[in-house]
């Protein structure tokens, strides 16, 4: 080791030393607060470090080594522990903490429809967010359902492209297909029928945009940031989550529902079963790189299972 | 100051002199600047969460604490502040150059 790189590493120690004194401060100076912070395990650089921030730093530590920064390294660095720190992500839940979460879940499920408090929200978000590896919300880039508890009818197969019959879908032809096509239009793209579409279609949800309170007058804006908007389904009593895309609004306010699911997004999520009666929590999916896959997902199985 | 940060982005950024953070980078290595630059980060975050929540009337930390879970990249996130306690940004601005102060004479010593 160089003379310069021990004090380089030594001022490093100091600088770890100096943080870790604010951080005790910080407790000491709001305990309250701190002591939520703990038990919701949320750490405050964590608020940073949200995934939607980490994909945009990486996407600007690359345009910084494209400059040629002296940070480049850093850079570089950087993206490697956003790697890492996404795998580590996967098993941030213990079975313990599996277990609570499903609790609470249960319980937030039954209360009325609507929205839970703060507190509760960011505690479910984060928590979901660690189970499912992937970052889920109620609200995204400022949008948010009238409904984020709710009740979710079943709805019919969708036409994909004009002349789509029943007969063309793979599964539940017992749900039947509406006679019009969704809402945000067809699923196909520029004409075609990519597995895309197939996939839009065979897992959609309605949801209640046009009870939004800005829709009548923003709906030119609404209208394209919902169309085929991630979201994901939350369905404690069988412990099933359904990754989905807004295909159709509504059902309307009469029916007594908050949001509609795809025969296959009813079914496959056991959305109706005995446990669950149609409720569930539907939140946002953050994916703008659209990786996370359609479907549904058994949340027990996400759990790293101690033997 | 519209020096890019490598960091994800906060609310309070713009009020952040790059320039001084960058000359608090100068006293590492190559190797060790990126974990300085954490650190340092990391004890801002502290410092400004702490004022805030000091500053903010206790009834709107619930929504402040909602609100840095979804917004903590977004610059609305102080206005929301100035909002419910005009001035806090001069108070931020202040615990910014005080803690980086205090960071250029630990590494001087």
């Amino acid at each position: 080791m160089t003379k310069n790189s021990k004090s380089s590493a030594t001022k490093l120690e100091k600088l770890k030393e100096f943080s870790s004194q604010v951080k005790a401060k910080f407790k000491i100076t709001h305990k309250k607060t701190s002591n939520w912070l703990d038990e919701t395990a949320i750490d405050v650089s964590r608020f940073r470090h949200r995934s939607k921030d980490v994909l945009a730093v990486a996407s600007m530590a690359g345009s910084m080594m494209m400059q040629g920064s002296i940070n480049a390294q850093a850079a570089q660095q950087l993206i490697d522990q956003t790697d890492d720190k996404n795998r580590e992500i996967l098993s941030h839940v213990t079975q313990d903490e599996y277990l609570t979460l499903i609790d609470k879940l249960k319980s937030v499920v039954t209360l009325p429809v609507g929205h839970m408090d703060n507190e509760q929200e960011l505690y479910l978000e984060q928590q979901l967010t660690d189970l499912l590896g992937f970052e889920v919300t109620a609200e995204l880039e400022g949008h948010r359902l009238n409904h984020t508890i709710g009740i979710m009818g079943g709805e019919q197969h969708l036409k994909r492209y004009p002349g789509d019959s029943l007969n063309e879908h793979d599964a539940y032809l017992e749900a039947g297909i509406a006679p019009n096509r969704g809402a945000f239009g067809w699923f196909t793209k520029n004409g075609q029928l990519t597995e895309q579409a197939i996939q839009n279609e065979k897992y959609y949800f309605a949801v209640q945009t046009l009870y939004l309170p800005d829709w009548n007058s923003n709906h030119q804006e609404l209208k394209p940031w919902y169309k085929f908007r991630k979201m994901i389904a939350i369905n404690p009593g069988e412990e099933i989550a359904v990754v989905a895309v807004v295909g159709d609004a509504g059902p309307a306010k009469w029916v007594k529902k908050q949001s509609g699911g795809s025969p296959e997004v009813i079914r496959e999520g056991k959305i109706w079963s005995k446990n669950s009666r149609g409720r569930v929590i539907l939140l946002f999916v953050d994916d703008p790189e659209n990786k996370i896959p359609l479907g549904p997902i058994s949340l027990s199985e996400l759990v790293p299972q101690t033997t | 100051m519209s020096k890019p940060s490598p960091l994800p982005p906060s609310f309070y950024d713009h009020l952040v002199s790059w320039e001084k953070i960058d000359s608090l980078l100068d006293h590492f290595e190559e190797d060790h600047r990126h974990q300085a630059l954490l650190t340092i980060f990391e004890s801002l975050d502290h410092e400004v969460l702490g004022v805030v929540l000091t500053e903010l009337d206790n009834t709107h930390h619930p929504d402040f604490l909602h609100m840095c879970s979804h917004s903590y990249h977004q610059a609305s996130l102080l206005e929301w502040l100035e909002s419910k306690n005009p001035g806090i940004t001069l108070i931020i601005q202040e615990v910014l150059v005080v803690t980086k102060d205090r960071l250029t004479e630990l590494l001087l010593e």
